[in-house]
């Protein structure tokens, strides 16, 4: 029961966090906001009886890619007004935007509400033990090994990808400014 | 047995591979070596035939063709056609002339192409046009037949245009090519028509079918098309204009190619497909009248001609017309023994007027000529007996089959024709062959007798050509002597062994016996020889006696001369009755208006249609992110949407 | 036991608000950090599922999510950076170089 209403708590937290990010105008503001959602986020994952995610959850979004995203807010010194600090379309086009969330929002509640998906005995708390490292290593290295090196393959042509992206052209100041990519292989090292 | 007939065509067109692609890096200026690859593998294909010919005469009582089946080339639906060689007796004939008389052209170009430019390209084309000729005769089917009837018009062209930086010998090649094409439209008709109306094009299975089989409207309408393909090929009216001009080639192509062998196409084709044109007297008639009015036509034009080549080239549309005589009228045996001894004699003439271009730096006016008898005995002697052998004198070879001609067009009768057609065209024959003796010596007598009229210069170079062209020559020669003796009519107490061997072809198992009619044959035969003996006198008395006849002649008939000059002016009515209006016609409405317009519109109207759609599709594309995003969304909604009202 | 419409919900409320963010905003990180909501807003269903019908594979597919969340968070902001060297903007609408 308590797991309930804590689980209540985390998600309005993490919706609550999803409508900041959307309104707030200074982006650093709405970065802020975006950990709290990841957190809240984790904090579900626990709750779902996957720890490991939850931390992976932390490290990798919280910690890698929310970085990124400040660094690069930093790099570009956004000051004058004219560069897009957090302006918001016209209303038509906002309205717009909201119908088409909300009418998805709609189909997939519809969705979740009456659909009935199948139980398992016992389903639930197991999943401590179902995704343990070494549960999920034991599956990552057997069953899904290819798409495991596939997924590593991917990294690589992303870090090869933003160094290029971001390479001034020759004979301009040094280009130290190009965001390194710091990321960790998702699951396990 | 038999399984090595394909080796026949294939020998040339090895020469072809070796001289056309291998010679220009191995051995690219080894004018021997081209010339000796290109004859020997003709002589090869003439060992193979005569034992395949061996073979077949061998062979017991039963088989009458030897077989050779390469493969199955054509299986759509109802139409099947085997690559497949047979050899009988009348094709044994063809190839052994056709190989043998090509080798012997084979060896003399040796010497009559020598350093020439382009020797290579001669042989090649030469040699390809042997191989050409043999798939021709040995096909066992009309298609393969017709290939080799495309691929003989084709050398036809690449060699009459041989020197064709020449505007006239290129514009010859072209003419001979469109004439013969336009016969080529008929030959096809007929192939559509037997199909349809038999369902295979196998010359065996076709003949089983007509067995038995009455005349009917369809044979003689396929017979009519077969004889226009034949037409154009053998130069006969009305597609005969191009064979003159065609001595713009090199004179062995003119020796092989427009006397000995590819136009003797149609001949052969006519008398392959005797089992049609025996159930369509109409067009025997019009064969034979057709072939005997060519063949008194040009003897007419040849007497004007000054060009020695010009007038050996009506010689040949006027034998021509000999031989379609004889097939026309039935007598297939007699024009394929005519076919045979032409190929001797007239290719042995052209060699011989090559030999003395060959020495004369390319004079070809008779008038230029004179006196050559004494620089050129090789030369003289064996043209003087060509001539002879061409005349109808016997025992010379022209004499036993022209004179075989004569008689059955005299008494072969056709069904439901009336009888006073053979009288007519035994008539006219007979003065064509008179005419032919007298136009010939004309010829001898201008070239090899007399004072010399040739130019100060030439007449100091003049020599007897080399061995290898000589040899060839006297070959031919003595060919042209004894090449008769295997025909010899019974009535004469000979054995008719040439009509006899080739009696089977024409479903005669029996050789006609001498009938009662004897004594009316040789009295034919005398009047014919006087004939001849006549022509050659008149053309002694014009041209060695009173040699100011000529001249008068020409004074006191000069619009007959004039026409008869011109070849009674059929080019010119053809160019204006045919070729501008189709010139004009080409320009005015097909290529200005279906080709730019129609064909041009529609492809252009194909892109500018994909032009307006895309301009359409364009204004979706409009950089814009949010409308992007917007519409992945939609997108997105919509499918879930479609999937929850159908889940 | 957390029943599994909790975590349905949740995600798909998450989803939506990161689409509607994403069409609402106009300055290209803020629509990224939205883009990021989406995914985790999956992330949570897939977490959901696997917990409910005790398979492995759903957290296996979120782990491969959150790698590919992260590569593409190196390209795509490396990406905004180019794209800011050259239009010294970073409100997307002014990216519309590739109308056509």
């Amino acid at each position: 029961m308590i797991l309930q209403i804590l689980y209540l708590l985390f998600a309005a937290g993490a919706v609550i966090g999803g409508l900041n990010v959307v309104a707030r105008r200074n982006p650093v503001n709405s970065a802020i906001s975006l950990l709290f959602t990841f957190i809240c986020v984790a904090a579900l994952y626990i709750l779902h009886g996957a720890p490991l995610l939850a931390m992976i959850q932390i490290i990798v979004y919280a910690g890698a890619i929310l970085i990124l995203v400040v660094f690069t807010i930093m790099l570009l010194a956004l000051r004058a007004p004219g560069q897009g600090l957090g302006r918001f379309w016209t209303f038509p086009q906002k309205i717009a935007g909201l119908c088409a969330a909300l009418v998805l929002a709609a189909e997939m509640l519809f969705l979740s509400a009456r659909a009935t998906f199948g139980t398992v005995a016992g389903g639930g708390m197991n999943l401590a033990e179902l995704s343990s490292p070494a549960a999920l290593g034991r599956v990552l290295f057997d069953k899904y090994l290819l798409p495991f090196e596939v997924a590593s393959i991917l990294l690589l042509v992303g870090i090869v990808g933003a160094v290029v992206l971001t390479r001034r052209p020759k004979g301009t100041a040094a280009a130290v400014d190009a965001p390194d990519a710091e990321e960790t292989k998702g699951g396990g090292q | 047995m038999g399984d090595w007939l394909f080796l026949i065509p294939l020998l040339p067109l090895l020469g072809v591979l070796a001289n056309g692609l291998l010679s220009p890096k191995l051995w690219p200026h080894n004018e021997k070596l081209t010339g000796a690859i290109a004859s020997l593998t003709v002589l090869g294909s003439f060992v193979v035939g005569l034992l395949a010919t061996r073979e077949l005469a061998g062979s017991p009582a039963g088989t009458h063709r030897l077989v050779d089946t390469l493969f199955t080339w054509i299986a759509a639906g109802s139409l099947e056609v085997q690559m497949g060689f047979a050899l009988d007796r009348l094709s044994a004939v063809m190839v052994l002339v056709v190989s043998g008389v090509g080798f012997l052209i084979h060896v003399y170009s040796v010497g009559y192409m020598h350093g020439e430019r382009g020797y290579r390209r001669f042989f090649t084309y030469l040699n390809l046009f042997v191989a050409a000729m043999l798939i021709l005769v040995l096909g066992d089917n009309f298609l393969v037949m017709f290939v080799g009837w495309e691929g003989v018009g084709l050398c036809s062209y690449l060699l009459i245009g041989y020197y064709y930086e020449k505007k006239s010998a290129a514009d010859a090649g072209k003419k001979a090519f469109v004439v013969n094409r336009i016969g080529d439209f008929g030959f096809l008709l007929a192939i559509f028509l037997i199909f349809y109306s038999h369902g295979t094009l196998d010359f065996e299975k076709v003949a089983t079918h007509m067995q038995g089989a009455g005349p009917s409207l369809a044979i003689t309408v396929i017979t009519l098309l077969l004889f226009l393909g034949a037409t154009g090929k053998s130069a006969q009216i009305p597609l005969y204009f191009w064979l003159p001009d065609a001595m713009e080639g090199p004179t062995p192509v003119s020796a092989l190619i427009h006397a000995a062998t590819m136009v003797t196409a149609g001949v052969y084709m006519v008398a392959r497909t005797n089992f049609f044109f025996s159930l369509a007297p109409l067009s025997q008639a019009i064969v034979a009248t057709v072939g005997c009015l060519t063949a008194f036509f040009a003897a007419t034009m040849a007497f004007a001609q000054r060009d020695i080549k010009r007038i050996l080239a009506y010689s040949t549309i006027s034998q021509l017309g000999y031989m379609f005589m004889g097939v026309g009228i039935g007598a297939y045996a007699a024009g394929i023994f005519h076919l045979m001894t032409h190929a001797f004699f007239k290719a042995l003439l052209f060699m011989g007027a090559g030999s003395i271009m060959h020495a004369l730096h390319g004079e070809l006016d008779v008038y230029k000529m004179g006196g050559l008898r004494k620089h050129m005995p090789a030369t003289f002697w064996t043209f003087l007996l060509a001539t002879i052998a061409i005349a109808g004198i016997p025992p010379f070879a022209g004499f036993f089959s022209k004179d075989e001609i004569l008689w059955k067009v005299f008494s072969n009768h056709l069904e439901g024709i009336p009888t006073a057609l053979n009288a007519a065209l035994y008539t006219l024959a007979l003065l064509t062959a008179g005419m032919t003796a007298f136009y010939m010596f004309r010829a001898v007598f201008l070239a090899f007798f007399g004072e010399s009229r040739m130019a100060p210069e030439v007449e100091a170079h003049v020599h007897e050509s080399p061995k290898v062209m000589t040899v060839p020559l006297m070959i031919l020669a003595l060919l042209s002597v004894i090449g008769g003796l295997i025909g010899i009519p019974r009535v004469l107490g000979g054995g008719a062994q040439f009509e006899a061997w080739l009696a089977p072809m024409w479903g005669h198992e029996t050789e006609a016996a001498v009938h009662e009619s004897g004594s009316l044959e040789l009295s034919l035969m005398i009047v014919s020889v006087g004939v001849a003996v006549l022509g050659i006198f008149l053309a002694f008395v014009f041209y060695r006696l009173k040699t100011e006849l000529p001249g008068r002649f020409v004074a006191s008939w000069p619009r007959l001369y004039q026409t008869v000059w011109h070849k009674y002016y059929v080019d010119e009515f053809n160019d204006r009755a045919v070729v501008n209006p189709l010139k004009r016609v080409s320009t005015n409405f097909l290529w200005s208006f279906v080709d730019v317009v129609l064909v041009d519109g529609a492809v252009n109207g194909v892109a500018g249609l994909a032009k307006v759609f895309s301009g359409w599709f364009v204004k979706i594309q409009t950089g814009r992110i949010y409308a992007y995003a917007l519409s992945i969304l939609i997108g997105a909604a919509v499918i879930l949407g479609f999937v929850l009202w159908h889940g | 036991m957390i029943p599994v419409h909790f975590s349905l919900i949740t995600g798909a409320l998450l989803f939506a608000i990161g689409a509607f963010g994403v069409l609402a905003r106009r300055n290209a990180i803020i629509i990224f950090m939205c883009i990021e909501l989406m995914l985790n807003g999956v992330n949570l269903t897939l977490v959901g599922f696997s917990s409910h019908l005790n398979m492995v594979d759903g957290s296996i597919f979120v782990l491969f999510v959150m790698a590919v969340a992260a590569a593409e968070a190196a390209v795509g902001l490396a990406i905004i950076i180019a794209l800011y060297r050259r239009k010294q903007s970073v409100d997307v609408s002014d990216f519309n170089m590739l109308r056509g």
